[in-house]
């Protein structure tokens, strides 16, 4: 990505580079186009704001993903948006025998991670993101990398359990078994 | 390499920000190629992530998005933040304060008091003057530094709502008069330096600050020299 002079450039060169991923993440994070476009758009005049206080260029991404969450934690909190949907009944390896093959739609999938609280959907959503190391996310979320992992492999548990679920309904739907 | 260890690795393994290196990842494979169990169990990782990975960055974008963010950019540009202006106008008013407190104490407010000034003719006695203040209830004692023979006026007037002595001495020198008027504050009713913090003698143009005895007296004349031709010599 460019580097320029002036901190209009600078800011102007960063939407360029990553307004999509950006949006994409709010999307996810927080289920309503409406809402990733608010969650994008503030994130970037926060960014403009401590454009200061980013120290090295190649951070930019993770520096602008971190102060995503933390607009939507703000949020969130705020509005009382966020759920706590216990994940207590869901083991970190989960059972693999039921599944099908056949994928879910997107539609599916956000209803899945909507039921997951933040600190488990946050790390689900940038591991298949592949934009950010495991190492790269834990620092964005402010936690050990084991915690991480231990998020990452109960909340992809949760969600091979409900769209397993919601996968056998689709397959049984399609042979008439339920109606 | 244990089960549970590279259990632990597949995580890593296909990663494309190269989490493993390639040492750790052929380990990792060896092992896959001779324990069933794991190969299983990579297998179903594997196949479970190539379902969901295309369908979680399966979001579509709006069109006005990018144009959206620099309008929005541009019009924050423009604006100050409402921190930033609370900070300045916090500043705002403590300069304003500041200033009118530093007035009020260089310039205290005076309103003459219902007492009737009473004039001398440069004869009264220290000890008069002095009583007829406190007969009025005003704590005052005249300032020994200057000339007691130039005084011409006594009168009562109210700083801070408080009565306080001011004296009038005159003198008149190459057909001129020159009037220095002086306040006495005293230690009773007004806290050291509650009015003069900060001032000192001469250290203005046309107001002078003296101590004497706990009492502090305001002089104002119009200028250093004036203020020296009262002083007693």
């Amino acid at each position: 990505m460019p580097w320029f002079g002036s901190s209009k450039s600078a800011i102007e060169a960063m939407v360029e580079a990553h307004y999509v991923a950006l949006y994409r993440f709010a999307y996810r994070l927080s289920g309503s186009a409406q809402l990733a476009e608010d969650l994008t758009q503030e994130t970037f005049c926060l960014a403009q704001k401590k454009l200061h206080q980013l120290r090295e260029e190649e951070r930019a991404k993770s520096w602008l993903f971190a102060i995503l969450r933390n607009v939507y934690l703000h949020q969130a909190r705020s509005s009382k948006l966020e759920k706590q949907v216990s994940l207590d009944g869901i083991p970190e390896i989960a059972d693999r025998s039921t599944e099908n093959g056949a994928g879910p739609d997107s539609a599916q999938l956000q209803k899945a991670l909507n039921e997951l609280p933040e600190a488990f959907r946050t790390p689900l959503i940038l591991y298949y993101f592949e934009d950010f190391s495991y190492k790269e996310i834990a620092e964005q979320m402010n936690v050990p990398l084991g915690t991480v992992m231990s998020r990452l492999a109960r909340g992809k548990a949760f969600l091979r359990q409900r769209l397993t679920d919601q996968s056998d309904l689709i397959v049984k739907a399609n042979q008439g078994e339920v109606k | 390499m244990e089960c549970h260890e590279v259990q632990q690795l597949l995580a890593f393994v296909d990663r494309k920000c190269g989490e493993l290196d390639d040492t750790e990842r052929e380990i990792v494979q060896q092992h896959l190629d001779k324990c069933p169990a794991c190969a299983e169990l990579a297998r179903a990782e594997r196949q479970f992530d190539a379902l969901i990975a295309p369908v979680m960055v399966d979001v579509p974008v709006p069109t006005t998005l990018h144009q959206n963010i620099l309008a929005k950019l541009d019009a924050d540009r423009g604006r100050v933040p409402w921190k930033t202006a609370l900070a300045m106008a916090a500043c705002l008013l403590i300069a304003v304060t500041a200033g009118w407190v530093w007035f009020q104490q260089t310039h205290p407010e005076l309103k003459s008091a219902d007492v009737p000034q009473l004039f001398f003719n440069g004869n009264q006695s220290v000890e008069s003057v002095e009583g007829y203040l406190a007969d009025r209830g005003v704590d005052a004692k005249l300032p020994g530094i200057i000339d007691g023979s130039l005084l011409e006026e006594v009168d009562v007037v109210h700083v801070k709502g408080k009565p306080v002595a001011k004296f009038t001495y005159l003198r008149i020198e190459n057909g001129q008069k020159n009037k220095a008027y002086v306040l006495a504050l005293s230690p009773r009713d007004f806290r050291l330096g509650e009015l003069t913090h900060g001032m000192k003698i001469a250290n203005m143009n046309s107001v002078f600050v003296h101590h004497e005895d706990g009492y502090v007296f305001i002089v104002y004349c119009s200028s250093l020299e004036a203020f020296r031709q009262f002083l007693k010599a």
